[in-house]
């Protein structure tokens, strides 16, 4: 393929006997903005510091741009990185700080200046390169430290965690100026969080990790709509998880039992065996709510219940509600109307749950 | 600048102690010093109350038996070149060694900073007379080593380059420790960084790691100097008083010549001259924060 920017294949990082990063292929497409995704330990930094070359694997090979760079040290390989604590030289004023890659690669004075400048104003920085880092906000460093990265435009920009360090509202703001900064650029961007939401509003694909492990690689609908196994499915967003049985699988469609009376209809990515144990996944959004019972559709499951507690949350309100045998599902149902009578139930009171088929999916990992 | 009053007077009471010790044991007997240089020698020791510049005329006047410059200045002279020696040395020694240090597991590392701290248990005099013992005509290195290997003999011992060991010996530590804790300090995300941004390991090394640790080094050189150019056992012991330093000079006038305002009068420039240096740095580090 030649627009893969970066590859890993197979890539295996063992410290002592903790096993970081665990059998990893990865192929990053040129210009898009991809995210690794996963819970603090699970690997993505080590992932983020081999394609930097801080690491390298005991197996496996990385290329960019199709070159293999595995063994390569840092200063030979053209990414860049914005780090976590920014790692601004103190001893240098901001403009020596985003000119300092560019010093390296022996450009002529001039053109270092008029390429540092260009770049503190594509930050929103200008007129500060006289500043030290310490003078500057977090923000501001944030800032800095990104121009210092993309200032010597590398084929790759790798971040990790750049946002962690502000506070909510800034780090909102920022989310919405990197992805408007990275298409702008064109460049490709790695970007290792572990907020999925973070990762959903600026990703174009995200891979999801787990000790080790890349668990699914996909576009930000497709890990929510289609996550590939339990601990994604958990990750992102929120989820109802409900214990099923299979009785006959297709692979595509599914039909499962749900405590000894619910017969239901389901999506399903792989194949699995009758009478295997299973987990129905069906996002809270996905299900509507109803006064009065109706009937299974062809593309529709309908489902009663019992309204078990419900919280209002403004836009919308959280219901549980208990189906038989004991079954709990999540439901937010959104308030569009006023005087929603779904809003005005009791705890108690029996409600109708229905959902396109297709929504719900078997998962049997 | 936004000290409330209360605050200063919170602070003007904890300095308090600090102050009255400076004054006390610094100021006054340097102002002391400074009024004995301007009076007159009184045979036997001590002063005459009556004002005279014969002890500065005496230090940069014109000496008769000398060349070009009079055997003072040669004396401050020699006193300034060789802390310079001793400095760059230390430096250059205790540099790799500090930074080889740093690099250790903790354990290793509090044994090596041990081994650096154990010799100030022991007197500094007892220490620099095992050197006389080490460099001496029939000393370890002449009689053990040398000869051993059938070598011929060299004085070692009494010459400028004994002093130059023992002085370096002596202040090696105070060069390691200042460079230790600066190294210690240093933040191993920017050499990351300055990789990242396309810099080899040397430029690495100038560009980031040396200048932040240019405190530790400023720090060291400045105890190393003043240790070194203030020595009296080192030139005593190990350059059986051929080779003077500015100590010996003084040692020589307030005891055996007895002529305070003189010893005084070379104390005093002394401390000029050293205060000129440590008065710049600290200057241009003013200079540097703004
Ligand atoms: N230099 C190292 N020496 C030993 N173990 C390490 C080293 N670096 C990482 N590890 C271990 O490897 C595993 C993965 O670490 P990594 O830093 O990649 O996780 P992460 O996904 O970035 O987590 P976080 O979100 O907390 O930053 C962890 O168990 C960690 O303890
Ligand atoms: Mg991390």
């Amino acid at each position: 393929m030649t627009d893969t920017v970066v590859g890993l294949k197979n890539i295996t990082k063992q410290f002592g006997d903790v096993l970081a990063v665990d059998n990893v292929s990865l192929q990053i497409r040129e210009g898009e903005f991809f995210s690794l995704l996963g819970p603090s330990g699970c690997g993505k930094t080590t992932t983020l510091r081999m394609i930097a070359g801080f690491e390298m694997p005991q197996i496996g090979e990385i290329y960019i741009k199709g070159e293999p760079v595995t063994h390569l040290p840092p200063f030979r390989r053209n990414v860049n990185t914005v780090f976590q604590d920014y790692a601004l030289f103190p001893h240098m004023t901001v403009a020596q700080n985003v000119g300092f890659g560019l010093e390296m690669d022996k450009l002529p004075e001039v053109e270092i200046r008029q390429r540092v400048e260009d770049t503190l104003r594509l930050v929103q920085l200008p007129q500060m390169g006289d500043r030290r880092p310490s003078h500057l906000s977090g923000g501001q460093q944030q800032r800095v430290a990104l121009a210092r990265a993309i200032v010597k435009r590398p084929d790759v920009l790798l971040l990790d965690e750049p946002l962690a360090a502000l506070d909510l509202k800034l780090r909102q703001a920022m989310r919405f100026e990197l992805k408007e900064l990275q298409h702008q650029l064109g460049t490709t961007f790695i970007y290792v969080t572990h907020d999925q939401e973070e990762a959903m509003t600026m990703s174009d694909r995200i891979a999801v990790m787990n000790h080790g492990h890349v668990l699914q690689i996909g576009t930000p609908i497709e890990v929510y709509d289609h996550s590939a196994d339990h601990f994604v499915a958990d990750f992102i967003g929120e989820t109802n998880f409900i214990d099923c049985r299979v009785i006959s699988c297709n692979g595509e469609t599914a039909t499962v039992l749900i405590g000894d009376e619910i017969k239901l209809e389901v999506a399903c990515d792989q194949n699995a065996a009758a009478d295997q144990p299973g987990t129905v996944v069906i996002r809270p959004e996905k299900i509507d709510l109803h006064m009065k019972a109706g009937n299974d559709g062809q593309e529709t499951a309908f489902v009663p219940g019992i309204v078990e507690n419900m919280v209002w949350i403004g836009t919308d309100t959280r219901f549980t509600v208990k189906l038989a045998g004991k079954v709990e599902v999540v439901v937010r149902h959104q308030n569009m109307r006023l005087g929603d009578p779904l809003v005005a139930l009791r705890r108690g009171e029996p409600v109708y749950l229905s959902w396109q088929k297709m929504a719900a999916r078997l998962i049997t990992s | 600048m936004t000290v409330t009053k209360r605050r200063r007077g919170v602070l003007g009471t904890l300095l308090t102690p600090g102050a009255i010790w400076i004054v006390l044991l610094y100021i006054v007997p340097s102002l002391l010093i400074v009024v004995y240089s301007f009076l007159t020698k009184k045979l036997g020791g001590g002063v005459i109350w009556e004002v005279s510049l014969d002890s500065y005329t005496k230090l940069f006047g014109y000496n008769p038996g000398a060349l070009i410059l009079n055997d003072f200045v040669i004396i401050f002279l020699r006193t300034f070149w060789w802390g310079i020696l001793t400095v760059l040395t230390c430096l250059f020694i205790g540099y790799p060694l500090a930074f080889y240090v740093t690099q250790q597991k903790p354990a290793t590392r509090n044994l090596l900073l041990l081994l650096i701290i154990i010799p100030f248990w022991t007197n500094f005099l007892v220490r620099i007379y095992a050197w006389k013992f080490l460099l001496g005509n029939n000393g370890f290195i002449n009689s053990t080593i040398l000869s051993g290997l059938g070598l011929r003999r060299i004085p070692l011992i009494n010459t400028p380059f004994a002093v130059l060991i023992g002085l370096i010996y002596g202040a090696l530590p105070f060069m390691v420790l200042p460079l230790y804790a600066s190294m210690e300090r240093f933040n191993y995300s920017f050499v990351e960084a300055a990789q990242d941004l396309g810099a080899g390991y040397f430029r690495v090394f100038t560009r980031i790691f040396f200048p932040l640790t240019i405190p530790g080094v400023a720090t060291g050189c400045i105890l190393v100097f003043i240790l070194a150019i203030g020595d009296f056992v080192v030139p005593t012991v190990l350059g059986g008083g051929k080779v003077a330093m500015v100590a010996n000079l003084l040692s020589l006038q307030f005891g055996n010549a007895f002529d305070w305002p003189f010893g005084s009068a070379i104390g005093v420039v002394f401390i000029l001259l050293l205060m000129i240096g440590i008065v710049y740095y600290i200057l241009s580090e003013i200079r540097k924060e703004a």
